[in-house]
């Protein structure tokens, strides 16, 4: 069996590439580094097909002399297919990760460093966690204001002037938002507004 | 018996993979689609008991999926050691799955939308299966991906900031483990010109010995990915945790070791005379101190439990490096043991954040006085894991030291005492949980968990006045069934630690044999 020397070169260039973007923290990176490196592989079970004519016959000369290997091409078809859907996949988490935390990249695992500086960043990790529970995006976020519904224990008074602090909040929130010094404080009332957001939609649901 | 067997055998894979269609269709029903689940994996259970029976009896089972005869075509084999792994899996994923749809029933929140939950989860059971009775290599690979796609899905349900961050580590760690795996293969078709494992066993001996080394590390770095093995297991700790609780019983249960398994194939059959057991011994010896390391600096209990998942996974692989009958019939009474009391443990822990509305030690407290029977299901699984006399925890590590001792090695010395300082530290871990979790007064926890706090007093004062007190928040009671079952499964674990070690020696007399193993593949006709 012979290999073609400039596809073995290629084929290595394809993993050194993939792996250095796979190091990076840009998701999208990440995946242009997966992509690459499963072609890498890809072209590594063609090459070990060998070079020959189609594995065809024509139902008479049944000879396989010259052919190349079948069963590659039989394995890189399920390989091509299995990296396509994970690509697909992994492109709708990227895409989901930009919408829920505007980076495109990897996350901090917050728990871990809760761990490792022992320092509680409770609020942080409130907002990180609370953030966005539901799977309408950004329209969780923002409460219905006009609703006309009765908390708990108090007039629908109390609520029309609680989303009205919290949008006064929100806009001031907006203002500020390059100030470092606000941003634990900003998180938390997010995660406040977010709460009496999902409040808010739950009669609709239940319409 | 005979003439029954191998059509049972790929029903196991089928099976699910039908169901998960079915559950799609379904998909508005999700009554009709959570009976359709269950039907599917009590149907498996059963076929992987008579399986295991038939096997333990007749010896391995070969098919040779459409007829397309081995090496050439796609074979299934079910041997002793694939049919136990299969009954224990279809046992812990019927229970998980009767504890998911219960939860989901009883949950508000709904975090977990149903619809998808059923399908994906039927594909992750058929991909276990696969992977389990796998007769080559790239078939193994294809049930990698299937559990492993499928478990994206799970892990990210809900799609939730948190999740997926930890979906996106898992996902690319996941993605490189397949990558190498792939790899893998390629290399060795390239230089053997077959993927069929018992062709394999009799190839690779022929090679040059440097050759099989880098297809054995090859082999061996895409497994031990996948199984969380000491320098490849940073992963698993940081994305398990925040999936839904049944998702992380099933994985931590399961997942690694079917990456066990495949390293047990690889050891036994593919490489059995290129021998890698010193740094394999020390990986495993590595595995173990710095996974338990990990759990004692953690404060969420799902946390601290996927801390100790890693560090037992390195009892699995001492057995296996050991290389030894003795030390893999061990090593796979201990994975047996380790599937059912990580998951019971995992389902435990599930009850415990519905009761107490988180898993942090540092807000939870109480739960003892609270929730007595919670308290019974999630001591009973710590104690076995931390390998107390009685239960079976404690039968697998006596056996893995028995192993160890036979060998007279001062490597192998160093190993067993690594073991017991970790069971010890297991224990201290579990303890502390305990303690902190169950135990004492809720008002005492460093960011005291205000409802749990009221209950307490409530609870307290009822005690006082004498008065017949119970809770307002209570668990589903099939939930707390299908914890109960696993529990119970642990239990039978030592009751009939005699019959089950005995059939993990013939498992392991049969890995010792490739030579076997490879006549009745190739040789057999598929009948």
């Amino acid at each position: 069996m012979t290999m073609p020397f400039i596809m073995v070169l290629a084929m290595g260039f394809l993993f050194a590439c993939g792996i250095y973007l796979m190091l990076e923290r840009s998701l999208t990176r990440v995946l242009l580094g997966f992509i690459l490196l499963g072609n890498g592989v890809n072209l590594l079970i063609i090459l070990t097909a060998g070079r020959g004519a189609p594995p065809l016959t024509d139902g008479e000369n049944l000879s396989t002399l010259g052919m190349a290997d079948p069963l590659p091409q039989a394995l890189i078809l399920t390989a091509i297919v299995i990296t396509f859907a994970v690509t697909a996949f992994l492109l709708a988490m990227i895409y989901r990760s930009w919408r829920l935390v505007r980076a495109d990249s990897l996350q901090d695992d917050t728990a871990d460093l809760q761990v490792a500086i022992t320092k509680m960043i409770d609020s942080e990790a409130e907002a990180s966690t609370d953030y966005d529970d539901t799977e309408f995006g950004d329209e969780a976020e923002s409460p219905i204001t006009g609703a006309i519904d009765l908390d708990d224990d108090g007039t629908p008074r109390e609520r029309d002037e609680d989303a009205e602090r919290h949008d006064r909040e929100d806009r001031e929130a907006g203002d500020t938002d390059d100030n470092p010094v606000d941003d634990a404080d900003d998180g938390a009332t997010s995660a406040n507004s977010s709460g009496t957001g999902s409040q808010g939609t739950e009669p609709e649901e239940k319409k | 018996m005979t003439d029954l067997l191998p059509t049972l055998v790929p029903l196991p894979v089928l099976l699910p993979l039908i169901g998960a269609g079915l559950a799609l269709v379904l998909s508005k029903h999700s009554r009709a689609q959570n009976i359709v689940s269950i039907l599917i994996l009590s149907a498996v259970m059963i076929i992987s008991l008579i399986m295991l029976f038939g096997v333990d009896a007749d010896g391995p089972q070969v098919v040779a999926i459409g007829g397309w005869q081995p090496p050439a075509g796609i074979v299934l084999v079910a041997d002793r050691l694939s049919s136990l792994m299969l009954v224990v899996s279809s046992l812990v994923t019927l229970c998980v799955l009767i504890y998911a749809l219960s939860q989901d029933a009883n949950d508000d929140s709904n975090e977990t939308p149903i619809s998808v939950f059923n399908p994906s989860y039927l594909v992750l059971c058929a991909g276990v299966a696969n992977a389990f009775l796998a007769g080559d290599l790239f078939n193994l690979y294809v049930g990698f991906e299937m559990f492993l796609v499928a478990s994206y899905v799970l892990l990210t349900l809900g799609a939730t900031a948190e999740r997926i961050r930890a979906g996106v580590t898992y996902v690319v760690i996941s993605l490189v483990s397949s990558i190498i795996f792939l790899a893998a293969i390629g290399v060795i078709y390239a230089a053997t010109g077959t993927v069929n494992i018992a062709q394999l066993s009799e190839r690779l001996s022929e090679l040059p010995p440097d050759v099989q080394m880098i297809l054995h590390v090859l082999l061996l770095i895409g497994f031990g990915i996948k199984a969380a093995i000491f320098p490849l297991s940073f992963w698993l700790p940081d994305s398990y945790p925040t999936a839904p609780a049944p998702v992380t019983a099933v994985f931590a249960g399961l997942l690694t070791k079917v990456g066990i398994y495949a390293i047990i194939r690889t050891e036994t059959l593919l490489f059995a005379e290129s021998s890698l057991r010193v740094p394999l011994l020390i990986a495993a010896a590595l595995t173990m101190v710095v996974g338990i390391l990990g759990a004692i600096a953690q404060s969420e209990i799902k946390r601290i439990v996927s801390f100790t998942l890693v560090s037992h996974i390195g009892y699995m692989l001492f057995g296996v490096a050991l290389g030894t009958t003795v030390g893999l019939s061990a090593a796979i009474y201990y994975t047996v043991h380790h599937i059912i009391v990580q998951t019971a443990l995992f389902l435990a822990i599930g009850m415990v954040e519905m009761r107490g509305g988180s898993t942090s030690t540092r807000s939870l407290g109480g739960l003892m006085v609270l929730s007595p029977a919670l308290s019974v299901i999630f001591f009973i699984p710590a104690l076995n894991l931390s390998g107390i006399p009685p239960f079976s925890g404690f039968i697998g590590k006596v056996a893995l030291f028995a192993a160890g001792f036979s060998g007279q090695d001062w490597l192998v010395t160093v190993l067993i005492v690594a073991g017991t300082v970790t069971s010890l530290l297991t224990l201290y871990v579990i303890g502390r949980t305990f303690n902190l979790a169950f135990w004492r007064d809720p008002a005492d926890a460093e960011e005291p968990n205000e409802e749990l706090v009221a209950e307490f007093a409530e609870r307290k004062k009822a005690k006082l006045a004498g008065k017949p007190w119970t809770s307002q928040i209570g668990v589903p009671g099939s939930m707390f069934a299908a914890t109960t079952v696993v529990v119970v499964a642990s239990i039978v674990l030592t009751v009939f630690a005699g019959p089950l070690w005995d059939l993990a020696d013939r498992a392991a007399e049969n890995l010792q044999s490739p030579v076997s193993y490879a006549t009745k593949v190739l040789g057999g006709d598929g009948s």
